[in-house]
Order: structure tokens, then C-alpha cells, then sequence
């Protein structure tokens, strides 16, 4: 029976707007309205939608350059995302960012940082400034398997564990980073073991299973509120489309691929559902046309809002005061 | 070798000339000697010789421009040369300057051959005033001209020999403030009517002029004049003035003297300025020691002097160093007037028309050719008496040409 | 007080002015340490303790980092470098992270954080001796400062430190004034009255260090130094040299050089690092932009030559800009 406390249908609702989000947009970006690529999260939504059920809109939150999933379950609107997609004024960004960089501070997400590893001591520093300034208030910082390769990543996890920094690095194992399996980038494939090397409490989770994740990442949360430290979770995921948009995973075997399907966190959480009796075919289809909804008025959104002017490249270069030097004769 | 073509010296006190006239232009193959340009002093206007053969280069001065005396304002190349290369032997070569006949040494280009490099500040500073840049002399890096150089040559311009009041009123129209419509003509004040300007003003501030009048009956002389044009001798009227002058001036000689300074100098020969009216102004040629000249020789030569004053080829040195001047003002009706002196002389004499008026002979009324004499002196160096005296005199030969021959 | 002194007394005024401010660095709160490379945080973190002036692990990429993420979570950092060189460790946070976190964000992030470099050749081989201004003068979203005396050091730090943007501090390691095993030879240690008052060297703002009419001569930090010498041996040959300090790299005082270059007509700029691509060549695009016409002679740069900082002291003499080939550089101008 699962606990009362777990909040499994609005973690459904959730998995299923970034689902049905991520397919609009290759939608989207297949019939040519979105002028970028993508990094879809298509299959890993437990992860994003487990972590981000425990966090206020205080908490920070560090993604990557796969960060729609991480920011609708952050809270950040489907309309701005969609905007700023679409490359809008009204996107989070002011159409400054583009999909890499999604983001809103106001519910906690900084935009995504899309350099492999990068977020990883900028976490870190923004739970050395929660811990200082908040009572409970914490980081948490997604980033891939590849990620922990990068020396970035290691100098953070050793200065979160040094000064047991309120910080979760989540660590969504999908096996692939771009189109390298770990086998060619690891010699030693036991990612939560490099955490556990510096003196992070690691946890290896089924990153499919949103219950899972869900229960992992509490107990994290909680020992980061408690200002006992960090924590490292691997999820163990799968991506079930291409690294990019321009991605025909021709390295990945189609029986693999398979595999996984059977294994969408999506359909298992449903079947969860109505076997618990939570929800019935009735139900998760409302829920479904609730999501289309939003969906479908988040593109309205997109689609009509104005296009920055050209000249608003000059500005935000800096939070205040003038832009560059040399901008005002762009203007 | 490419060799300067400078702007000559020319007297003492010239550092400024005019150039009037090119003669070639650039590219053209000059041969040495032959007229090149001519330029234009406070006195006259020379002819210049090309001082070398060679094709012309690097013309960097227009006519119309104020050059400085031995400045370069050309150069004269061998045809195949590019002037500031190693030296070339100096070739004519009747191809077209512009292209080299040689290749290039070590393959390395030669790009300063033909320009004149100037630093933009230099060169705003210089079209703000209207200095010809191309004519000066570069003293900065990589040999351009800049701002110090044109500043040199701003500061080094001859005070414009100009009244303060003379030159604003020869402004540019746009100066002056009046209505363009106004002009009839400006007239820039420069080259010889410059100087004769600065002179005249010179001469009435300075010297305590005092003009005698007296009429003269000059029946004798014209008759004496006819008779000499009739026997096949061309005697003009300045010509026997000029001669009277001679014998006056001998008498007198204190009339014949100058003043520098402190001292008066009184000459020993007799040089005679003549004025004639030429259009670039009043020019004086000088006739050499008239007292040791006939009338014919003086005659012949005033001729000729005044021909070449009008054409514009009299020398320096032949309108310099007179003593004295003779002004005739008598062919345009004048009856008198009250010439200014010729500084540093000490005197002119002006001479009216000749008319014929009645005049008692005895009791009888008879036409006479009478003539007014006008001695301008100055005071500082001889007095009035004596003046007098000189002019007494000079009327005395005028109405009684005999005593020419005592 | 010397450089390193003005920067203690800077720090420690911020710190105490306000409880966000703090400290991250190597060495820089060790009992009994250094005080970080240069002494300037000596016996701060007796006052302010171990958590404010905080101690890292060798992970310069690790530490920027997490000094931009604590200032864009509300924190302010003054994080430092031991050696200008290790920078380039953390480009990727600086150039990516800090500099364009503002504008990625939509002018909804800040990143109030300070970073300071010391930097300049004190025989100590390539990879600690490199002046890496211009690395950074080229990224927009920096702000970059380089104080040359004690009163600007403080003055702008502190108004680092209350900046609201990424700055980083140049410091060049020849000027600070350290004593002791931390004094460096060569060093010119310049001594200058620092008011005992509250004062702020407004970023953005150079000043002229020496009036004169006949050249500009724009320097940085060691080089305003070269500059001054300079100018005193020209003055004996008649020409009177304009020293500009522009203080702060970005955003550059233009209108201050460009002044200077319509009186003076000429221009050299002297920088420590090597020609090309450097600093030197954005100003002189500059002036060549806006002031061409009141130039009468060529602009000139005066460089390190484009090899990495060597070693031996006769070749590092040769590397560094040295008085005599400013000296000669202007009279080439003339």
C-alpha cells in the first residue's frame, strides 16, 4: 500500500506534463517552429518529478542542457518555457537563454547550465550561501553519468563533503553520455562509489521507479535541512530518444531501447495507480486532457507573443548600470 | 639624381614670392634652361629657369601660391627614377613618367616614391588655414609633414604688409558680413600691390613731406623736342626731363641724397627712377648714372625700360637703387599733384601736362605751352629753401633748354 | 600603507560593513599561515573566523564556482587566486558561468562576486608570472579593475565588493609591498597615503597621474610605473608626457584617453603581456577610431614580446617593458 504521504498522483501529473511537453516539442521543432535543437527528457521524468516533490520554492535548483523536465517540476510555467523556446520576449529567459538555459529564479531554478559538470560548484556555492543565510533551505544539482568525469564535479563533491554543504548532486545514469556508453568512459562503472571516495553519502536508486526516487531523495532532502550534509543519488535511467534532436541513436541497440520501453516510469506509475485504486482509465484520462490543455495553450502563448526587438541584445549584460562599453552604438 | 627645383633667391629683402606660372607640367621631360615657371616679387615678375633635365615631379606648388624663397616646389627626375631610391644616373627617357622603367630592387616595393605623407592632425590644422601642405617640409616620423611643421610655416609668414583697415575690408565676402551682391571684385592685397601699399603708407607716416608747385613755361622744350623728333631722333618728354634732372641734380645734390636711419647719405651718381603704370601696378624701373648719359641713350633706354616694366620682365636689380624719381602723371590731364616719396630718396618730382595758355609777352598776350612742376621733398633731410632752389633750377632748364648745353 | 596592506584594510571594512561578504581562497585563514599568496589576508580570519575567511582545497575551478553560485545565492565573495595564471583553471565558470549568468537569466540572476589576481613576472617561470588582463577584458559581463597604489587599491575593492556584477581585481605582485619571506625582489612597493575614512574609487573612473602636453602614455598597473619614469627622463629632453592610470580595465575611462589624445596627438601604451591580441590593441582601435584626426604621429604599443613569461632574470628584463624602450618608443613619435 503506498504511504498516504507520497504524493503519487500529483508525481503522475507531473511525469505526464513533461512527457507530453517533450513530445509537443519535437513536434514543434519537426515542423520547423522552434529554431533550436533539443535535449528531450523523454523517459527519465521520475527522476526530475521524485527529487523536485520535496523541494519549496526556495530551494535551488542547478540543471543541465537537458533541463525541461527538471524545470516543469520545479514550477517553472509551461508558458514560459514554451515562450522561450520558440525564442519569445515572454520566454523565462526573455529569449535570452534558449532550451539549454531554461530556468526561473522565482520558483528557485537558475537557468541551466549547459556546460557538462559546470553546475556542480555553483551548487555547491549556493548551499554554502543557504547554509549561511537560511535555516533549511537547500541545493540540489542534476547532471548526467558523463558529468562525473569532468574535474569540476570532484572539486565540488570534495568541498560540499569538507564542509558538509546542504547540496544533492543527482546523478541521472542513463547510461549514455551523447552517444558514449560508460564502458568506454569509465573503467570503473560505480558512479556512487566516486561520491562515497570524497565522504558523500551515496545512493544508487531505479530511476524509473518515481516512488523510488522519491523515497531516496527525501531522505536526502531531510539530511540536507538538517545541515548533516550532502548526499549523492545515482537514479538509474534511460533515455528513450536522442541525445539531441539530431540524434538517430544508431549506437544504441533497438533491443535495448526495448528493454527500456517496457520500463517507462510513466505507464508503471498508472498501472500503480489503478491498482492501488488512486486512479482509473477515467481519471488518468482527465488528467491527460488537463495536460494537453495546458500544452496547448502554452504554444498559443508562444506563438503570439512578440518577438524580441533586435536591440534587446544589449541589455542585461549587466545587472545594472549600462550595457558593454561599446554597446550604445548598436543601438 | 633627382635634382630640387627651388624657388630662387632673390635680393635681400624677399622671403616670399608669388607663383604665377608653370611653364611644364608634371610628367613633362624639361630641358635645362629652358623656361620652367615664373614667379612674382613685390617688384616684378621672373622667368625661371629649369635648372636641371629631367622629367618633372612632385609640382607642389600652384600658381597663385605664396612660396618661400628656396623652398622646393618641384623636382626634376630622371624619367626611370623613383625619387628617394638608391640614385639613378640622370637619363632623359621620353617614356611616360609614371610608369618605372626598372624593376623593383629585392622585390621589396618602394611606396613612398610620389606621396606626400601628412598626419591627420597636421593636415586638419593646415586646411583650417589654408597652408599648401604639399610645399612644406616634413620633419616627423617615416618623413611626414606634421603639426610642428605646419605650424613653422604659419608662424614664419610675412606679417601682411596690409593696414589693419585695408585688410578687413579685402576679407572674404563672407567675412565683410555685407550681401555677396555687393562685390563688384575682391582683390586679394598681395605681391606687388602689397607692396606698394605697405611703401606708400610707409612713406606718407614717416617723412615730412612737403610738396612745391611751380609752372614752367615749356614752350622752348617742346620746340627743342619737335625739332630732335624731326630730325629722326625718338625723344620722349621723359627723356628730356630726364636729362634736365641730371644737370638740376648736379647742382643740387643734396636733393639727391637718401636717409637711413640716422644718416643722410647724398649720392654721387644720379639714378633715376622712372614710374610707369603697368597692370600689376606702378612699377619704377631705374635709369643708371643720368648725368653721365645723352639724351638719345637716355631716351632709348627709358623706352626700353618702360616697355619691359609694362611686360613684366624688367630684373631686381633694374628697379632698385634709384635716388631720385620722375613721375609724369601729364599724358592723363593732370595739372599738378602731390607725388609721394619714393623712400629712402629724398625727393620726386611730378610733372603735369602741357598746355597751352595765354601769357603776356610784353604787352602782348601769346600762347604759351605752360607746365606745372611738382617737387614732393622730405623736410627731414633738406629744407625748404633749398628745395626751392633745386626746383627754381629745374624750371630754369625746363624754360630755357640752352643751358643744357652750358 | 602599501597595496597589500589597502586591500587587508579594504577587506576587513567590507567584512565588517556587512555579514555577506567573505572570503574563499587557498591559504588565505590558515593559523599560522600565509595570509594568502601575498599577505593580504593575514590575520583576518583571527577577526572574522574560518567560515568567512574560508579555506579550500586546491580546486580553482571548484572554487570560483562555488564562490559565483554563494553570490548568486546571496551571498558576496571575495574569492582569490594565488597566481594570476591559475585563472585559466576557471575560465569555464568565469567566462560561462559568471559572466553570462545575468544575461542568460534575462536580467533576473545577479552575481555579485569578486575575484582577485595577482599578477606579473617575478621570476618564477611561465605558468606564474603572466599579466591575463586582456583574456578577461574581452568577455562581456566582467567588470575588470587593476589598482597601481595603495588608495586605489582600497578604494576599488571595496567598490568591487559592493559591485553588483562579477569583478575581478588585478593586483600585480611587484607593487603590494609585502615584507617579510613574501616580499619579492624587484618589487617597487610603492607607499601611499590611504585616508583613514570611508572612501570608494568609483569603477569606470582612470586618472592622470602626470600632466603633460606633447604624448599620452596609457598604462596598467607595473607599467603606470615605466610610464612615470619615463616621463621624468623625457621631461629632460623637452618633452612633457601625459601618464594616464585608467584604474578600471572595463568599463575603460574612454572619454579620459581620448581627452588626452586630442591635446597630446600622440600615443603609446605600455602594457606586461605580450603584443599580440593584448590589451594595448583594443585601446589604440579605439583612438584610432574616434581621435584619428588629432593623431600627428603613429600610435605605438609597447609590449612583451609574443613568447610566454621566461625565466632567467637577464631575459625576463628583456620580456618586461622596461623604461628605456617606453623612452624610446615616444621619441620615436617625434
Amino acid at each position: 500500500m503506498p504511504d498516504s504521504d507520497v504524493p503519487l498522483l500529483d508525481m503522475y501529473r507531473t511525469m505526464l506534463t513533461i512527457r507530453r511537453f517533450e513530445e509537443r516539442c519535437n513536434h514543434l521543432y519537426l515542423q520547423g517552429r522552434i529554431p533550436s535543437t533539443l535535449h528531450l527528457y523523454i523517459g527519465q521524468e521520475a527522476v526530475a518529478t521524485g527529487v523536485c516533490a520535496h523541494l519549496g520554492s526556495d530551494d535551488y535548483l542547478y540543471s543541465t542542457h537537458r533541463p525541461h523536465g527538471h524545470a516543469l517540476a520545479k514550477g517553472v510555467s509551461p508558458r514560459s518555457i514554451m515562450a522561450e523556446l520558440f525564442g519569445k520576449r515572454t520566454g523565462c529567459c526573455q529569449g535570452k537563454g534558449g532550451s539549454m538555459h531554461v530556468g526561473d529564479v522565482n520558483v528557485g531554478m537558475f537557468p541551466a547550465i549547459a556546460i557538462v559538470g559546470a553546475n556542480a560548484p555553483l551548487a555547491a556555492g549556493s548551499a554554502l550561501a543557504a547554509k549561511r543565510l537560511t535555516e533549511d533551505r537547500l541545493a540540489v544539482c542534476f547532471m548526467g553519468d558523463g558529468a562525473l568525469n569532468e574535474g569540476a564535479v570532484h572539486e565540488a563533491m570534495n568541498m560540499s563533503a569538507l564542509w558538509d554543504l546542504p547540496v544533492i548532486f543527482v546523478c541521472e545514469n542513463n547510461l549514455y553520455a551523447a552517444s558514449t556508453p560508460l564502458d568506454r568512459a569509465f573503467r570503473s562503472q560505480d558512479l556512487a562509489g566516486r561520491a562515497l571516495a570524497y565522504g558523500i553519502p551515496a545512493v544508487v536508486v531505479d530511476g524509473n521507479d518515481v516512488e523510488a526516487v522519491y523515497q531516496a531523495a527525501g531522505e536526502a532532502v531531510t539530511r540536507a535541512r538538517r545541515r548533516e550534509g550532502s548526499t549523492f543519488l545515482e537514479a538509474q535511467t534511460y533515455r528513450l530518444c536522442g541525445h539531441s534532436r539530431s540524434d538517430p541513436r544508431t549506437y544504441r541497440s533497438p533491443e535495448e531501447e526495448e528493454a527500456w520501453q517496457s520500463r517507462d516510469p510513466i505507464p508503471r506509475l498508472a498501472a500503480r495507480l489503478k491498482q492501488s485504486d488512486l486512479a482509473s482509465d477515467k481519471s488518468l484520462a482527465a488528467i491527460e486532457q488537463d495536460v494537453l490543455a495546458i500544452l496547448d495553450d502554452a504554444v498559443a502563448f508562444a506563438e503570439e507573443s512578440p518577438l524580441p526587438e533586435p536591440t534587446d541584445t544589449l541589455d542585461h549584460v549587466y545587472w545594472s548600470g549600462p550595457a558593454g562599453q561599446n554597446n550604445e552604438v548598436w543601438r | 639624381m633627382a635634382t630640387q627645383v627651388l624657388v630662387p633667391p632673390l635680393g635681400q629683402t624677399v622671403d616670399s614670392v608669388t607663383l604665377v606660372a608653370w611653364y611644364r607640367k608634371e610628367g613633362d621631360t624639361v630641358m635645362q634652361g629652358e623656361m620652367l615657371f615664373a614667379i612674382e616679387t613685390d617688384k616684378a615678375t621672373l622667368d625661371i629657369e629649369a635648372p636641371a633635365s629631367g622629367v618633372l615631379r612632385q609640382v607642389s606648388a600652384q600658381p597663385g601660391d605664396e612660396v618661400q624663397v628656396l623652398s622646393a616646389i618641384a623636382l626634376l627626375a630622371a624619367a626611370d627614377e623613383k625619387p628617394e631610391s638608391r640614385p639613378a644616373s640622370r637619363r632623359l627617357d621620353t617614356v611616360s613618367a609614371h610608369a618605372p622603367a626598372q624593376p623593383q630592387p629585392e622585390g621589396q616595393p618602394e611606396i613612398r616614391s610620389e606621396r606626400i605623407f601628412i598626419s591627420p592632425r597636421a593636415r586638419r590644422l593646415a586646411e583650417e588655414h589654408g597652408v599648401p601642405w604639399t610645399s612644406l617640409s616634413p620633419t616627423g616620423p617615416e618623413d611626414a609633414i606634421i603639426e610642428r611643421d605646419v605650424r613653422a610655416y604659419l608662424e614664419a609668414l610675412p606679417e601682411p604688409r596690409i593696414a589693419p583697415v585695408a585688410r578687413r575690408v579685402i576679407r572674404t565676402p563672407e567675412d565683410s558680413g555685407q550681401a555677396d551682391d555687393e562685390l563688384l571684385e575682391t582683390i586679394p592685397v598681395r605681391g606687388v600691390r602689397a607692396v606698394i601699399a605697405e611703401r606708400m603708407a610707409h612713406s606718407s607716416s614717416t617723412t615730412a613731406h612737403v610738396t612745391l608747385n611751380s609752372e614752367a613755361d615749356a614752350t622752348a622744350l617742346v620746340e627743342l623736342r619737335r625739332e630732335l623728333v624731326s630730325d629722326g631722333l625718338e625723344i620722349s618728354y621723359n627723356a628730356v626731363l630726364l636729362y634736365v634732372l641730371g644737370h638740376a641734380l648736379r647742382d643740387h645734390p643734396r636733393l639727391n641724397a637718401s636717409l637711413v636711419q640716422d644718416t643722410i647719405s647724398v649720392w654721387r651718381r644720379i639714378h633715376i627712377g622712372l614710374a610707369v603704370d603697368t597692370d600689376r601696378g606702378l612699377l619704377v624701373p631705374v635709369l643708371r648714372d643720368v648725368g653721365h648719359k645723352g639724351l638719345a641713350e637716355l631716351a632709348a633706354e627709358s623706352q626700353e625700360l618702360t616697355e619691359r616694366a609694362r611686360a613684366g620682365t624688367c630684373t631686381p636689380e633694374e628697379l632698385d637703387g634709384g635716388t631720385f624719381t620722375l613721375t609724369n602723371l601729364g599724358m592723363f590731364g593732370i595739372d599738378s599733384f602731390t607725388p609721394i616719396i619714393n623712400l629712402p630718396e629724398c625727393a620726386i618730382l611730378g610733372v603735369g601736362r602741357i598746355r597751352t595758355q595765354p601769357a603776356f609777352l610784353g604787352d602782348q598776350i601769346v600762347p604759351r605751352r605752360k607746365m606745372w612742376l611738382s617737387l614732393s621733398f622730405d623736410h627731414r633731410l633738406v629744407d625748404g629753401a633749398p628745395a626751392a632752389r633745386f626746383l627754381q633750377r629745374v624750371v630754369q632748364l625746363v624754360e630755357r633748354p640752352h643751358l643744357l648745353l652750358a | 600603507m602599501t597595496i597589500a596592506e589597502a586591500l587587508r584594510q579594504a577587506i576587513r571594512e567590507e567584512m565588517r560593513r556587512d555579514e555577506r561578504v567573505f572570503c574563499i581562497g587557498e591559504d588565505i585563514g590558515i593559523e599560522g599561515g600565509f595570509g594568502g599568496a601575498f599577505t593580504v589576508t593575514l590575520g583576518l580570519s583571527e577577526e572574522f573566523g574560518h567560515e568567512r575567511i574560508l579555506d579550500t582545497p586546491i580546486s580553482e575551478e571548484g572554487l570560483t564556482g562555488v564562490a559565483i553560485g554563494a553570490a548568486m545565492a546571496g551571498l558576496r565573495p571575495i574569492a582569490d587566486v594565488q597566481y594570476g595564471d591559475f585563472l585559466f583553471n576557471a575560465m569555464d565558470q568565469i567566462a560561462n558561468q559568471a559572466a553570462k549568468m545575468t544575461y542568460m537569466s534575462g536580467g533576473t540572476v545577479k552575481v555579485p562576486m569578486v575575484m582577485r589576481v595577482p599578477v606579473g613576472a617575478t621570476r618564477r617561470g611561465a605558468q606564474h608570472a603572466q599579466s591575463l588582463e586582456a583574456f578577461f577584458t574581452h568577455i562581456p559581463g566582467l567588470k575588470v579593475v587593476a589598482p597601481s597604489t595603495a588608495y586605489d587599491a582600497k578604494g576599488l575593492l571595496k567598490s568591487a565588493v559592493r559591485e553588483d556584477n562579477p569583478v575581478l581585481v588585478f593586483e600585480h605582485k611587484l607593487l603590494y609591498g609585502s615584507k617579510g619571506p613574501r616580499s619579492e625582489q624587484g618589487a617597487l612597493s610603492p607607499i601611499g597615503e590611504v585616508p583613514d575614512e570611508e572612501y570608494l574609487v568609483p569603477i569606470g573612473q582612470g586618472t592622470i597621474r602626470r600632466q603633460g602636453h606633447d604624448v599620452t602614455i596609457v598604462g596598467k598597473l607595473l607599467t603606470v610605473y615605466r610610464a612615470l619614469e619615463a616621463a621624468e627622463q623625457l621631461a629632460r629632453e623637452g618633452i612633457e608626457a601625459e601618464v594616464i592610470d585608467p584604474r578600471t580595465l572595463v568599463p575603460l575611462d574612454r572619454d579620459m584617453i581620448l581627452n588626452s589624445v586630442k591635446k597630446t596627438g600622440r600615443l603609446v601604451v605600455v602594457e606586461e603581456d605580450n603584443q599580440t591580441g593584448g590589451w594595448a590593441a583594443d585601446i589604440v582601435a579605439q583612438v584610432a577610431e574616434e581621435a584619428f584626426f588629432w593623431l600627428d604621429a603613429p600610435i605605438k604599443r609597447v609590449s612583451a614580446p609574443d613568447t610566454p613569461p621566461p625565466f632567467a632574470p637577464v631575459m625576463e628584463q628583456f620580456y618586461v617593458p622596461s623604461t628605456e624602450r617606453v623612452v624610446a618608443a615616444v621619441r620615436s613619435l617625434f
